[in-house]
C-alpha cells in the first residue's frame, strides 16, 4: 500500500492493484487564477494520473475540486462524496459531467472491492459543508483530513481505526488578514497569531488521532501573481511551509507519532518509508522558489486574467436585483448581520453599491447604487469577478479565497452571518441552520 | 442543581473539568472564579485542552478565543460560552448548573 502525495490535499492511494484519488488538484491554479501549490516547480498536465479506479472529493472549495484538473479524467470514473445538509455539492459534480456519483452518509462504511474499505466523515462547523475520508484495507489504514473541521469525538474515533498513515491540514487557507486594511505591522501580528493557531491545531490533531505516521498537508498555498507575492512571506505571513509543522510537532508533540514531511510527487508506504522525488519547500527558502515561479508563471497569469471576461452594462442592475433577493429572502440571517455593506464593484462597469442588512430595515429596497459613511464592512471586488458571482457561475467563497479584493470592517470583527449567507443564500439552509444556531446558543 | 468544590482544590490559573455532562469548566484568576461550558462552539473541542493567558481561553483546534469573564467569543462574536453562577461561600465555591 503507498500514497503518492500530488501537492495541498491530493493523494494518490494504491492498494491490491487499485488506485483512489482524493481530492484533485493537481494542474494550474485554483481560486481564480491565484492559488498554486507550495512546490519547487510548477505541475503540468503529465502529473495528473488519469488512470485511477475511484475519486473521492471532501468538497467544494476549488483546491480540493478543481475543473481543470478534472477535465483530465473519464466522466465514468465513480466519484464519492460525503452527505450534506444541501444537494448544492452534489450538483456540481453533476454539472462538471461525472457520471458515477454515490453519496455516503458521515461514518457510512463503503466497501468498493474485497479489502478495500472507505468511511467518509463529515465536518462538525455548522456553517460550511466539508469532510475527510479513511481508507481501510488489509495492508492497513490511511486517514486524510482534507481542509476538514472535526470534532475531537470524531478525531478519537478515527483513532479508534488505527490509522498507520495520517495527512493533516497544517495552514490557513483564508483571505484574513490578507485583503484586510489594517497597516503592515497589524497585519504581521494578526498573521503570526493565526499560524500559530494552525501549527497548534495541527499539532493536537494529530495528538488526537495518533497514526503511527502523520504529514502535513492541506497546508497553505502560494500565491504567484505580483501584486499579492508579500502574502507568501514566511515571516511576516500566515501561511507556514511545512517544516514548521514538524518544528511545532518537535516542541508540542508526543511519542506517539513521528511526522514524515512530503514534497508533491513524493510517495510513502504504509510502513512510512518515504521515497523522495522531490524536495518539499521549508520556509528559509520559501521566498526564493515563489519569486521564481513567479516570474515563470506571469505570462500564463496575464492570459487566463484576459480570459475571465467582462461585466456586463447591466451588472449594475444585476447587482441589486441580486442582493434585493437574497436579503430579502433570508430576514432571518439579515437581523443577525445588523449592518450596512459598502461595495464596490471595481472596473469596467463597476460602480458603488450600499447593501442595508440592518436589523430594523424590514421592508427593501435592501440594495441600491450609492455610498454610505455608516458601513460596517467595506468590500471592493473586481467587477468581472462580482459579474460571474451574482450569475452564479462563480461562488462567493471561490472569489474571496482569489485575495484578489480589499476590505474593511467597523467594528473589526468577524461576522459570520454576512459570510455565511455569502456563502450559500439557499433559505432553506439559512432557516435550518439558524435553527441549529440557536439551540446551541440556548 | 449544584457542583461544590472546595477552594484548597482550585489552583489559580488552572482548568478544572467539573461535570462531563455538561461539560463545565472552572477557572479561578487569583481574585474571582469563572465556570462555563467547557465545549467550543465552533467545532466541539474540548476547552479544557485550550490555553489560558490571562483571561484568554483558546481552543487549541482552530484558535476560537473566549473571555473567561463573560463567555465571549472574542473573534466571532455571538459564539459565546455560556456562563454559569457561582456562589463564592468562605472555604468553597458552588457553581449553579440549573
Amino acid at each position: 500500500m503507498n500514497v503518492k502525495f500530488l501537492g495541498q490535499a491530493c493523494t494518490l492511494i494504491e492498494t491490491g492493484g487499485k488506485r483512489i484519488l482524493c481530492d484533485p488538484w493537481i494542474t494550474g491554479p485554483c481560486n481564480v487564477n491565484t492559488w498554486y501549490h507550495l512546490n519547487r516547480r510548477i505541475q503540468t498536465r503529465k502529473d495528473v494520473p488519469t488512470d485511477v479506479d475511484y475519486i473521492y472529493i471532501s468538497h467544494e472549495h476549488t483546491d480540493h475540486f478543481h475543473s481543470e484538473t478534472l477535465k483530465e479524467f473519464d466522466r465514468n470514473i465513480p466519484i464519492f462524496i460525503c452527505k450534506f445538509p444541501t444537494d448544492r455539492f452534489y450538483n456540481s459534480v453533476v454539472q462538471e459531467g461525472f457520471k458515477d456519483i454515490t453519496v455516503l452518509e458521515s461514518w457510512e462504511k463503503k466497501s468498493l472491492e474485497k479489502n478495500l474499505e472507505i468511511t467518509i466523515i463529515r465536518n462538525s462547523e455548522l456553517m460550511m459543508e466539508d469532510s475527510a475520508i479513511i481508507i481501510k484495507t488489509n495492508e492497513g489504514t490511511i486517514f486524510c483530513q482534507t481542509d476538514c473541521g472535526m470534532s475531537y469525538e470524531s478525531l478519537l474515533r478515527v483513532r479508534n481505526e488505527k490509522p498507520d498513515l495520517g495527512f493533516f491540514k497544517f495552514g490557513a487557507a483564508n483571505w484574513y488578514p490578507v485583503v484586510y486594511n489594517y497597516d503592515k505591522n497589524e497585519k504581521t501580528s494578526i498573521c503570526k497569531k493565526r499560524k500559530a493557531h494552525k501549527l497548534t491545531g495541527f499539532v493536537n490533531y494529530v495528538k488526537a488521532v495518533q497514526p503511527k505516521y502523520a504529514i502535513p498537508y492541506a497546508g497553505p498555498p502560494i500565491f504567484l501573481d505580483k501584486s499579492l507575492l508579500d502574502a507568501n512571506d514566511p515571516n511576516s505571513g500566515m501561511f507556514a511551509a511545512p517544516d514548521e509543522a514538524k518544528k511545532a510537532w518537535d516542541e508540542e508533540g508526543d511519542d506517539n507519532t513521528e511526522i514524515r514531511i512530503m514534497a508533491s510527487t513524493d510517495e510513502i508506504s504504509i510502513n512510512g518509508e518515504l521515497t523522495q522525488n522531490e524536495q518539499p519547500v521549508f520556509a528559509h527558502e520559501k521566498m526564493d522558489v515563489v519569486r521564481k515561479l513567479s516570474d515563470e508563471v506571469e505570462d500564463d497569469i496575464k492570459r487566463r486574467y484576459e480570459n475571465e471576461g467582462f461585466a456586463s452594462k447591466n451588472l449594475n442592475y444585476n447587482i441589486v436585483d441580486y442582493f434585493n433577493k437574497i436579503i430579502s429572502e433570508n430576514p432571518i440571517a439579515r437581523r443577525r448581520i445588523d449592518m450596512k455593506v459598502q461595495f464596490i464593484a471595481e472596473g469596467k462597469n463597476g460602480g458603488d453599491f450600499v447593501l442595508d442588512f440592518s436589523k430594523d430595515k424590514e421592508n427593501g429596497p435592501y440594495a441600491k447604487e450609492g455610498t454610505t459613511d455608516d458601513w460596517g464592512y467595506f468590500m471592493k471586488l473586481p467587477a468581472h469577478l462580482i459579474q460571474k458571482a451574482v450569475n452564479n457561475e462563480l461562488l462567493w467563497e471561490t472569489l474571496f479565497l482569489s485575495c484578489r479584493w480589499t476590505a474593511d470592517r467597523r467594528p473589526d470583527k468577524w461576522n459570520e452571518h454576512l459570510m455565511n449567507l455569502f456563502y450559500d443564500p439557499d433559505p432553506k439552509r439559512i432557516q435550518n441552520i439558524y435553527k441549529i444556531y440557536d439551540r446551541q446558543q440556548s | 442543581m449544584e457542583i461544590i468544590i472546595k477552594k484548597e482544590d482550585i489552583l489559580k490559573n488552572k482548568i478544572i473539568e467539573l461535570s462531563k455532562k455538561p461539560k463545565i469548566l472552572l477557572i479561578f484568576n487569583g481574585k474571582d472564579y469563572f465556570a462555563f461550558n467547557g465545549i467550543c462552539p465552533h467545532a466541539r473541542w474540548p476547552l479544557d485542552i485550550g490555553t489560558l493567558d490571562k483571561t484568554t481561553l483558546t481552543c487549541v483546534a482552530h484558535g476560537y478565543e473566549f473571555d473567561i469573564t463573560n463567555g465571549g467569543c472574542l473573534n466571532n462574536p455571538g459564539r459565546d460560552l455560556k456562563m454559569y453562577d457561582i456562589q463564592n461561600d468562605d472555604d468553597k465555591i458552588i457553581v449553579k448548573t440549573k
